[in-house]
């Protein structure tokens, strides 16, 4: 039995076209204006002087992202009706029911997952396609990605499969939080926080 | 930035009462001299009380009215493990039933008993623990911009200023007070100020409006600079006007004394400093606004 379901996520092979974000919005009918999973463009850089010569040093790739169903949910811990909680598998819900609407789990959320429904007058997020998982079938963002940059199962299969890596410029320390996440990271991660890249489409996400 | 005025108005108006709870429990705890009977300052004990009570239900109302949910709020005390929020509204609710206590003890003739002290204690405790539960709801490591320990202090010094301020320009001081230490409020108050100018103009830049708060998901701040500066000039012209009138009244004369309306100098430095916290505290929300609003 899984007991704590990951996303995976490949910033390599993302080319950013969204796919997995509209995906999210056409199965779970989200409101214009409220993504439950975002793709943010990260850009930075220019040119730098080597060797007398000035050569381009522009970083840019995507990261997808939405809840990270994390191991340690801050949003659960600081929600004062307990209407954030986390299933035996590890999928975090929003109990739509109790959810009084104070939105103080949209400011404890270092990825910003949780985002308010005008048409519920309550927070949402992300719910792992849980339905669709139970009936052993897959989120609908991993099934839309046509680069397979997105994957989802148990967090230690993925571990095993993918690595360790959960954290990539602009992501939150993920001490924060424990995120159920594995990253393979785009080549140009490494040198982005030198090259101070920052998120370049903050009106979309 | 200005959708948030129910928290705005929610955390200025607890801290406000928190801090008079807390000043008037420290002079009738600690600074009474021996022997001395409440009686002549009946009703200032009683004016003060009252005073808090009204703020803090005010700010109750607010803070039920704000949520999109609220008579879903019953279960708000659910989580009192883990959520600061939770703790938050439990320390406002046995404030307001202390200081309703506290009102019968002095109005029923028992401000003398020890049950009176307990209960201004146990109100300054609660005072504390609801001011810490407040700043700790903000002390989050997901959002860098409410840095932890400035969030704290800045909490503390609006409580104690306006706490100071509002039970001063209440009680009016009037001549002959048996309680000579509600005249020093206000110099009590114009040191608070002080200090909060001084940690306002040295902090803020490191952790607010200069910081990147990076790598994070949070959108960019666009609070107005303006709101920094103008906050410091409220807070700076309420400091003046207070120096000023201390220091234009006889030393032998209560310089606060009289009834409200007939300080105007003194008025309009609450007036100021009143208008520096507000714009402050829409400050501190601008800092991090929410994504997709």
């Amino acid at each position: 039995m899984v007991t704590q379901y990951g996303f995976f996520f490949d910033a390599a092979a993302c080319s950013g076209c969204k796919a997995c974000q509209m995906a999210c919005k056409d199965r779970n009918d989200l409101a214009p204006g409220l993504l439950w999973r975002r793709v943010y463009e990260v850009t930075g850089g220019g040119w730098e002087k080597k060797d007398g010569v000035w050569v381009p040093s522009v970083v840019a790739y995507n990261v997808s992202m939405a809840c990270n169903h994390c191991e340690n949910p801050v949003c659960g811990l600081a929600c004062p009706v307990k209407a954030v909680f986390k299933r035996d598998d590890g999928i975090v819900l929003v109990d739509t029911g109790a959810c009084i609407g104070c939105r103080y789990c949209e400011w404890a959320c270092p990825y910003t997952a949780l985002r308010f429904d005008v048409r519920t007058n309550t927070v949402s997020k992300c719910n792992f396609c849980y339905d669709a998982v139970d009936a052993g079938g897959t989120p609908a963002c991993v099934a839309a990605c046509p680069q397979r940059a997105l994957d989802f199962g148990d967090l230690a299969e993925l571990r095993k499969k993918y690595g360790e890596v959960r954290q990539i410029v602009p992501l939150p320390d993920p001490g924060q939080t424990d995120p159920a996440l594995v990253i393979r990271p785009h080549r140009d991660a490494a040198r982005a926080a030198e090259r101070g890249a920052e998120v370049a489409n903050w009106e979309e996400v | 930035m200005l959708k948030e005025w129910p928290l705005v108005a929610f955390t200025i108006l607890g801290q406000t009462a928190a801090g008079a709870i807390l000043v008037l429990s420290a002079i009738l705890l600690f600074f009474a001299a021996p022997g001395w009977s409440l009686m002549p300052a009946r009703h200032l004990v009683l004016t003060v009380l009252e005073m808090a009570l009204v703020l803090l239900g005010i700010a109750a109302a607010l803070s039920f009215f704000h949520l999109r949910f609220p008579f879903r709020a019953f279960r708000v005390l659910a989580n009192l493990r883990t959520s600061w929020l939770s703790r938050e509204i439990l320390c406002l609710l046995a404030l307001l039933a202390l200081i309703v206590l506290a009102d019968i003890l002095v109005r029923t003739g028992n401000a003398a008993d020890l049950s009176f002290s307990i209960v201004m204690g146990a109100l300054a405790v609660d005072g504390v623990l609801f001011l810490v539960s407040m700043s700790k709801i903000y002390m989050l490591r997901s959002v860098p911009s409410w840095e932890p320990g400035y969030t704290g202090l800045s909490f503390f010094l609006t409580a104690g200023t306006l706490g100071a301020m509002a039970t001063a320009w209440i009680t009016g001081t009037p001549p002959g007070n048996p309680y000579p230490l509600f005249s020093g409020l206000w110099l009590l108050s114009s040191l608070m100020i002080a200090v909060d100018v001084l940690v306002e103009s040295l902090e803020t830049p490191v952790f607010g409006l200069d910081r990147s708060p990076a790598p994070s998901l949070r959108p960019p701040t666009r609070v107005p600079r303006r709101l920094h500066f103008g906050r410091l000039a409220l807070l700076a012209g309420g400091l003046i006007l207070i120096i000023l009138s201390l220091a234009e009244t006889a030393p032998t004369a209560h310089p606060a004394a009289g009834p409200i309306g007939s300080r105007p100098t003194l008025n309009l430095a609450f007036v100021l400093v009143l208008m520096g916290a507000v714009a402050g505290r829409f400050l501190f929300y601008g800092l991090v606004p929410r994504p997709g609003d």
